[in-house]
């Protein structure tokens, strides 16, 4: 199946967009977690606090489904 | 864009932010957090590690004050309303563990985000409008981009679940 992963912060390089500035298309087995979906294209995971999908936050356990759009987010640490 | 090390010390200076050891300044750890916030409306975070952020948050649940959570990365920033059990607290979204790397921030960031985060303060302090209680404000000021996400709780959250430690 398809899914997008995108990031327009810190995670953007990694990512390595292919379908817009900040968006990449991966294929993926379906019932994949998104841990195993970035393991896949070697982000560390240390690098990504948590996603989010259609305005939810969701941890990387979460199971992507067939065309999610899922945002990547690094931690943020700074004030 | 990446600062060099020097970039990133010369920038850190014109912060001007004064030596430890001034007048109404501690170090927050597990020991000093109560103390620093009890008998407080609400903790307003402006703290530069995730891990004093952590801290703060497990006192926060512990003596029942809303926190207002506030982080800013390079142009990403992040602001929420944290009050459990009405609320999701920061660990429920943020693994504890997670480790950060000295923060590049851009200065028009943290004035965005503090200023948001003051108004939220304002909002709860005096009972107008709404906050981000259960929602978490993400602005990518590069792209720019602002999303308003919804956020759970998490029932086995280390700080507030229901085996909390
Ligand atoms: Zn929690």
């Amino acid at each position: 199946m398809i899914v997008y992963l995108r990031s327009g912060g810190k995670l953007h390089e990694l990512l390595k967009p292919d379908v817009d500035q900040y968006t990449r298309r991966v294929e993926t087995d379906e019932g994949a977690t998104l841990v195993e979906i970035l393991g896949e294209l070697g982000i560390p995971l240390a690098m990504v606090a948590f996603a989010f999908v259609a305005g939810k936050v969701q941890k990387l356990g979460y199971v992507p489904s067939e065309g999610d759009v899922i945002t990547i987010q690094s931690p943020v640490a700074g004030g | 864009m990446t600062l060099s090390a020097d970039e990133l010390e010369r920038y850190s200076r014109q912060m001007g932010l004064p030596d430890w050891g001034g007048d109404g300044q501690e170090r927050i750890d597990t020991r000093s957090a109560p103390a620093l916030i009890a008998g407080h409306d609400i903790a307003i975070d402006c703290l530069d590690t995730l891990e004093a952020r952590f801290v703060l948050n497990r006192a926060c649940v512990a003596l029942d004050i809303p926190m207002l959570y506030a982080a800013v990365g390079g142009f990403t920033g992040q602001l929420s309303f944290i009050h459990p059990p009405t609320t999701p607290c920061l660990e429920c979204f943020i693994p504890h563990k997670i480790p950060t790397e000295k923060p590049q921030v851009s200065g028009c960031t943290t004035g965005m985000i503090s200023s948001l985060e003051a108004l939220e303060a304002i909002k709860y302090l005096t009972g107008i409008g709404r906050t981000l209680a259960g929602r978490l404000l993400i602005v990518e000021g590069v792209e720019p981009r602002f999303d308003i996400l919804e956020i759970e709780k998490d029932p086995d959250c280390p700080a507030c679940g229901s085996q909390a430690e």
